[in-house]
C-alpha cells in the first residue's frame, strides 16, 4: 500500500497543499484532473524527483520521502514516453536492468516474456525512432515493466494515440495490471479513461486534491468545481420541504430516498444535481411503445416539457430539455438509438423523470 | 485589401534578403580585395616555409588542446547551470558571460598578473611554466573559450528534455549512470558541434595569447599572431597568405558545425 500524508508541494508558482491519499496495492488509481492542475508535478514527486515541502510518502509502512527515485522501485512512463533515441529497442528494454548491474540471465529471460507478451520482440533489434506510437507504447511499457517494479507511475501515456488505438491500450494496460498485480497511478485529463481504467478515482484540480474514491463513487461530485469540471449542467438551488426536497426553480418536490439520507444536509438552502444521463424521457402518450420505459419509471417525480435543442455526439444525443411553466433547461444525455424512437418533434411535449436515488447534494468547495 | 497586403509582404520580403546580401558582399569585397596582394610564387615559398607551418601546426595544438580542457570542464558546469538551482547561481551564470564582455586583452592581462602574485609565481616557477611558452597559449585559448563553452552547452543540454533523466533514474540507474548513459550520448552531436566552435573560437584568438605567450617566432607564433607581425613588418604579402589558410580552416570548421547543427534536433522518440 502506497499512503501519501499530508504532502505538500511548491514548484515556483505552483503549490498543492495537504494531499493525502492511499493507494491500495493491485489497483489502478487514476489521478483525474484538467490540464495545468498539477498532476504531473504530483506525480514526479511520488516517483522522487521533486521534493516536497512537507509531509510523507509512505509505501509499506516505510517513509521513503527522502529516498532518490532509483532506490522507489517505481516505473515511471511520461507522456511524451521518453525512449532513449541512441538505444535499440532491445537496449532501452534491458537499460533497467543494466542500470541496477544485474546480470542474471533469468531476468533478462522475464524481460524477453514481457516484451513477446506485447508484442515487440520481433523489433528488438530497430532503432526506436521508426517505431509507429503503438511501438512505442508497448516498448516504453515494456521497459517500465522489466525491472519487476510494482508500482507503475503513468503520466498520460495514452494522450498521443488516435481513439481506437488508445482504447487497445486501455484493455491492455488492465490486462497486464491483473497478470502481473501492479499498482498503478495513472494520471488523465479524460473522464472516459479515468473511469475505463480506474479502480479509485483522485480528482486533483488546482492543486488541490478534491475528492478520492472508488470509481463508483467517483461518479459523484462532492462540490461544485468537481461538477464543473466533470461538465454537469443540472445543478439547481434546493429546500426542504418536510421529508422532501424541492427544488423552486423546475417547481419540482422529490421525496428523500435512502441513499440521499446518507449525505443529507441540515441546511435549508443547498445544491441538488443530477448527472444528464441519470434522466429518463419519454413519451407521455406512448409510455410502453416507442419509449420503452420501465412502469416503476410512471411512479417517479416527473416533469412535462419540451425540447429546445438536440447535439448529436458519436454515440449518444444531447438535448436541452424546458418543462413548462419554468425558465429552467436540463441537459438530458442520451443513446442514439433511443433518440431514434424518441421521434423528437417540435412543440411536442415529452415527460422526464427524475429518479431521485441519482440526486446528488453539492457542498461548497472544502465542505463536506 | 489581400494584393495591397502581398504587395507588402513582397516589399518586406526584398529589403530582408537584400540586406542578407549586403552583409554578404562586405565580407566577399574584403576577401577579394585580398586577391590584389596575392603574389602565386611568393605566396607558394611562404606558405611552405617552416615559420608558416609551425605557425600552422601550433595553432591546431593549442585550439585542440584548449578545445579538449574547456569541454571537459564545460559539460558538468553547463548540465549543473540547465538542471540544478544552487546557491548564487545567477552570479556563476553571470561571470561565465566575462569573456563576451572584458576584451580578450584585458582577459590576458588579468592572467598575467595572476602570475605575477605569489601563488602564480609559484606556479608559474614550480609548476607548468605559462609565460610566453606553448601552454601560455593553451591557457589563454581556454580562458576566452570557457565561458562560451558552457553557454553552448547549456542550450545543448536545456534542449534534451529532463524527463530521460527521470525514466532512466525510475528504472534504476544512479544519478551519473544517467549522466554517462543517457544525457551525454542524447546530446552528443551538441557537443560535437559546441567543441567544434569552441575550437574555431580558440583557433583564432589573438588578444589573450599574445599578452600572455608573446610573439615569438616559432615558439608562440600562432596563425593569428603571425598576421599581426607579418603586418607589423609592412610583409602584406605574407600576412595574406596565412590570412587565406585562416579563412579556410575557419569557413571548413564552419560549415562542418553548421552541418552539424541541423542535426542535432532530437528524433521524435
Amino acid at each position: 500500500m502506497l499512503e501519501i500524508e499530508n504532502l505538500s508541494i511548491q514548484i515556483g508558482n505552483f503549490r498543492a497543499e495537504n494531499i493525502s491519499l492511499t493507494v491500495k496495492d493491485a489497483t489502478i488509481h487514476v489521478i483525474l484532473g484538467p490540464s495545468g492542475s498539477g498532476k504531473t508535478v504530483f506525480i514526479e514527486t511520488i516517483a522522487g524527483f521533486k521534493r516536497p515541502e512537507k509531509g510523507r510518502i509512505l509505501f509499506k509502512d516505510v517513509d521513503i520521502t527522502p529516498s532518490p527515485p532509483e532506490l522507489r522501485m517505481m516505473a515511471y512512463v511520461p507522456q511524451d514516453l521518453a525512449l532513449f533515441p541512441h538505444l535499440t529497442v532491445r537496449e532501452n528494454i534491458y537499460f533497467g536492468l543494466r542500470a541496477r548491474g544485474i546480470t542474471e540471465n533469468v531476468f533478462y529471460e522475464r524481460a524477453d516474456s514481457i516484451a513477446t507478451s506485447l508484442y515487440i520482440k520481433d523489433h528488438y533489434e530497430r532503432d526506436v525512432t521508426t517505431l509507429s506510437g503503438g511501438e512505442k507504447q508497448r516498448v516504453a511499457l515494456a521497459r517500465a515493466l522489466a525491472t519487476g517494479n510494482k508500482i507503475l507511475l503513468l503520466d498520460e501515456p495514452f494522450s498521443g494515440l488516435h481513439e481506437g488505438l488508445r482504447k487497445e491500450f486501455w484493455f491492455l494496460l488492465k490486462k497486464i495490471q491483473k497478470t502481473l498485480n501492479l499498482t498503478v497511478i495513472a494520471i488523465t485529463h479524460d473522464l472516459e479513461e479515468a473511469f475505463f481504467l480506474g479502480d479509485f478515482i483522485s480528482i486533483f484540480i488546482n492543486g488541490k486534491l478534491h475528492q478520492s474514491s472508488s470509481k463508483e463513487a467517483a461518479r459523484i461530485p462532492k462540490d461544485k468545481i468537481v461538477a464543473s469540471f466533470y461538465g454537469l449542467k443540472n445543478i439547481f438551488r434546493g429546500s426542504w420541504k418536510g421529508d422532501n426536497i424541492f427544488i423552486p426553480e423546475l417547481k419540482l418536490t422529490v421525496p428523500v430516498c435512502s441513499s440521499l439520507i446518507l449525505t443529507k444536509t441540515e441546511k435549508n438552502d443547498f445544491e441538488v444535481g443530477i448527472r444528464s444521463e441519470d434522466l429518463i424521457i419519454y413519451d407521455p402518450k406512448r409510455p410502453d411503445g416507442i419509449s420503452r420505459v420501465s412502469p416503476e419509471v410512471f411512479s417517479l417525480p416527473t416533469l412535462i416539457g419540451k425540447i429546445t435543442a438536440c447535439f448529436e455526439k458519436n454515440q449518444s444525443v444531447i438535448m436541452l430539455f424546458s418543462p413548462l411553466n419554468s425558465e429552467a433547461s436540463l441537459e438530458i444525455e442520451i443513446p442514439y438509438y433511443k433518440m431514434e424512437r424518441l421521434r423528437v418533434e417540435e412543440k411536442k411535449n415529452l415527460a422526464l423523470a427524475v429518479p431521485p436515488e441519482r440526486l446528488f447534494f453539492l457542498y461548497k468547495n472544502g465542505e463536506t | 485589401m489581400a494584393r495591397q497586403m502581398k504587395g507588402l509582404d513582397t516589399v518586406f520580403k526584398r529589403i530582408v534578403i537584400i540586406n542578407a546580401w549586403g552583409i554578404f558582399s562586405i565580407y566577399t569585397v574584403l576577401a577579394f580585395s585580398l586577391f590584389y596582394f596575392l603574389k602565386p610564387t611568393i605566396s607558394f615559398e611562404i606558405l611552405t616555409s617552416s615559420r608558416t607551418l609551425y605557425s600552422l601546426g601550433l595553432s591546431i595544438f593549442a585550439a585542440t588542446s584548449a578545445t579538449l580542457i574547456s569541454m571537459t570542464l564545460a559539460v558538468p558546469a553547463a548540465y549543473a547551470l540547465s538542471r540544478y538551482d544552487f546557491r548564487l547561481k545567477s552570479l556563476v551564470d553571470a561571470v561565465l558571460e566575462l569573456p563576451l564582455v572584458v576584451s580578450p586583452a584585458a582577459l590576458g592581462a588579468m592572467v598575467l598578473i595572476f602570475f605575477n602574485n605569489p601563488i602564480g609565481s609559484w606556479i608559474n616557477e614550480k609548476t607548468i611554466s605559462f609565460v610566453f611558452s606553448v601552454s601560455g597559449i593553451v591557457l589563454a585559448q581556454l580562458i576566452t573559450t570557457l565561458g562560451i563553452s558552457v553557454r553552448l552547452m547549456k542550450a545543448v543540454l536545456d534542449e534534451v528534455p529532463v524527463r530521460y533523466e527521470y525514466v532512466a533514474r525510475s528504472l534504476g540507474a544512479s544519478p551519473a549512470f544517467t549522466f554517462y548513459k543517457v544525457v551525454l550520448p542524447i546530446c552528443r552531436r551538441g557537443i560535437l558541434s559546441s567543441s567544434i566552435l569552441t575550437w574555431a573560437k580558440a583557433f583564432g584568438e589573438f588578444g589573450a595569447t599574445i599578452t600572455i605567450a608573446g610573439s615569438i617566432p616559432k615558439k608562440t607564433e600562432t596563425l593569428p599572431i603571425a598576421v599581426f607581425m607579418r603586418l607589423a613588418a609592412a610583409d602584406i604579402e605574407g600576412a595574406v597568405v596565412i590570412i587565406f589558410i585562416s579563412l579556410a580552416i575557419g569557413l571548413g570548421v564552419l560549415h562542418l558545425y553548421k552541418k552539424l547543427y541541423y542535426q542535432r534536433r532530437l528524433p521524435d522518440a
